[in-house]
């Protein structure tokens, strides 16, 4: 028993320098950047830029802007102005700063076809009640679907939407797996889509509409009272230096990110196209 | 489902650090967590065993039901104690394996403790009288539990140990699943279904089984090699 101790003492010595006391840059993020690869790209070049490590905790836009908010984190990077904003207003955060883009997609069975825009195509969905799932979980893309619903003038809160309109309440990845099985409809970003490893005979149904726009930003959190110091070098960063490294992200051929710093904020991505007719 | 258990083989031998990684701090976590529940549950144990004192069902009944507490209660519970406001939130510990150290010690306490006090509430109908005999003291009666029943109490720890080391709401909640630094074979897991990696997926998990295993063989070897022992033997 003591000797079995004296082991474990042993092994939390070492172990306990590589855990609790390096102090890496935290920065809280939707799943996204992580499951599209675009943050390993991201942590490798901020680390050689800045000699700092920066650890990413994930999650919905929703959970994530209540981490910075708790000053859990120094730093965000979502996806949904609309609450990004409404969190700089409210004293949440210090500063908000556009990043890029990565429009979403609507996917769905392959052989099932469907009008390419986006408002046309759920409203046909509500009328053919093919079956749709919804991410349901308060984030970025589960606002903008929402969004996209209004847009199509389509109320899916209704009894007799619930027959065709399932709410996953779980992460994108988990959402295209229950997608994919159901044989249902579903949003998702365009990169996400091309790093995920379960399409099975999903493919991308809509791909134009101007609410399939996905602009990331990146907030600044509070240190206490003071803007974040850790949270205002990684925004400084992800604007200036990190804009290349966005550009340079590729998925087998296609570039799902497109920094803003460099393309104008409005029309299709040129991704769009591809999407649809590959 | 074989053909998972071949990949799992496969990336083990490979030597993919991350990989290791994950298993290690997996195994470390989660055993000093169950090492820590035992240490402290032990005595509780001899207390609510051997002593009758009024009320004591009521504690045994409270602590029968923080056994079925799920893992995100107790995840949610510990984030709230660590987050920046939180009482703890100095510590900074949030995000990090402390945290999920802690976190597993909550979870499986009343798991041993419960499991603890039933072995030593049987240990004591039995042989208590004869303990009694010498005014039994605090350090007889732990030293009874030991001399009488190693096994069974090793057994406990490893039960225990098997329930910290499978549990993912709490590990996910405040360790955060981060890379190199608090990612566990739970977490990986649910981040490789995520990813639509589902081969990958049933890899991990088929080293949570294989350790599952290794657990189980360990604990019949226990019982085979230290049995409970009947005082009249000695």
């Amino acid at each position: 028993m003591i000797r079995s101790l004296n082991i474990l003492l042993i092994v939390f010595a070492f172990a306990a320098p590589l855990t609790a006391w390096s102090e890496p840059i935290r920065i809280g993020g939707t799943t996204s950047v992580r499951d599209s690869g675009l943050l390993d790209a991201l942590q490798t070049a901020f680390s050689e830029d800045t000699g700092r490590d920066m650890q990413f905790i994930v999650g919905g836009t929703g959970r994530v802007l209540k981490l910075l908010e708790a000053q859990d984190v120094s730093g965000a990077l979502v996806h949904d102005t609309r609450s990004e904003l409404a969190l700089v207003d409210g004293g949440g955060a210090a500063r908000r700063l556009d990043v890029m883009r990565n429009d979403y997609i609507i996917l769905g069975p392959r052989e099932v076809n469907v009008p390419a825009e986006a408002v046309p195509l759920l409203q046909e969905l509500a009328a053919t009640r093919l079956a749709f799932v919804s991410r349901g979980d308060n984030s970025g893309t589960h606002k903008a679907e929402l969004r996209l619903w209004q847009a199509a003038q389509i109320d899916v809160a209704t009894k007799a939407a619930r027959r065709w309109y399932r709410k996953s309440g779980t992460g994108q990845g988990a959402t295209l797996n229950i997608a994919a099985s159901l044989d249902a409809f579903v949003l998702a970003d365009g990169a996400t889509w091309l790093a995920f490893e379960n399409k099975a005979d999903l493919r991308p149904k809509g791909c134009f509409g101007d609410a399939l726009k996905n602009v990331y930003g990146v907030l600044v959190g509070y240190d206490d009272q003071a803007v974040d110091a850790d949270g205002a070098l990684f925004a400084q960063w992800l604007t200036g230096p990190g804009q290349a490294v966005i550009a340079a992200f590729k998925i087998g051929d296609m570039a799902p990110f497109a920094p803003l710093s460099d393309m104008q904020r409005e029309g299709p991505m040129p991704t769009a196209e591809a999407f649809c007719s590959g | 489902m074989i053909g998972a258990f071949s990949e799992a083989f496969e990336l083990l031998l490979s030597g993919d650090p991350a990989l290791w990684d994950v298993i290690f701090r997996s195994l470390w976590v989660s055993s000093a967590a169950s090492v820590l529940a035992m240490v402290t549950a032990i005595p509780l144990a001899v207390l609510l065993g051997t002593i009758p004192f009024p009320g004591r069902w009521v504690i045994n009944t409270v602590v029968g039901s923080f056994q079925a507490i799920p893992a995100v209660v107790v995840g949610l519970l510990v984030y709230l104690l660590l987050t920046k406001q939180g009482p703890l939130g100095d510590l900074r510990l949030l995000f990090t394996s402390w945290a999920i150290l802690i976190a597993q010690f909550i979870l499986v306490l009343p798991m041993a403790v419960a499991l603890v006090t039933g072995r030593m509430r049987d240990l004591w109908r039995r042989f208590g009288d004869l303990y009694r005999l010498d005014g039994a003291s605090f350090g007889t009666r732990m030293r009874a539990l030991f001399v009488m029943a190693p096994g069974p109490v090793i057994v406990v720890g490893l039960t225990v140990f098997g329930r910290a080391i499978s549990e993912v709401g709490a590990a996910i909640i405040v360790g955060g699943n981060l890379e190199y630094a608090t990612r566990v074979l739970t977490t990986a897991i649910k981040l490789e279904v995520e990813q639509g990696k589902l081969a990958e997926a049933l890899a991990f998990g088929a080293v949570l089984l294989l350790l599952a295993l290794i657990v189980n063989l360990s604990a019949r070897l226990v019982t085979a090699v230290l049995p409970e022992q009947d005082l009249e033997r000695k």
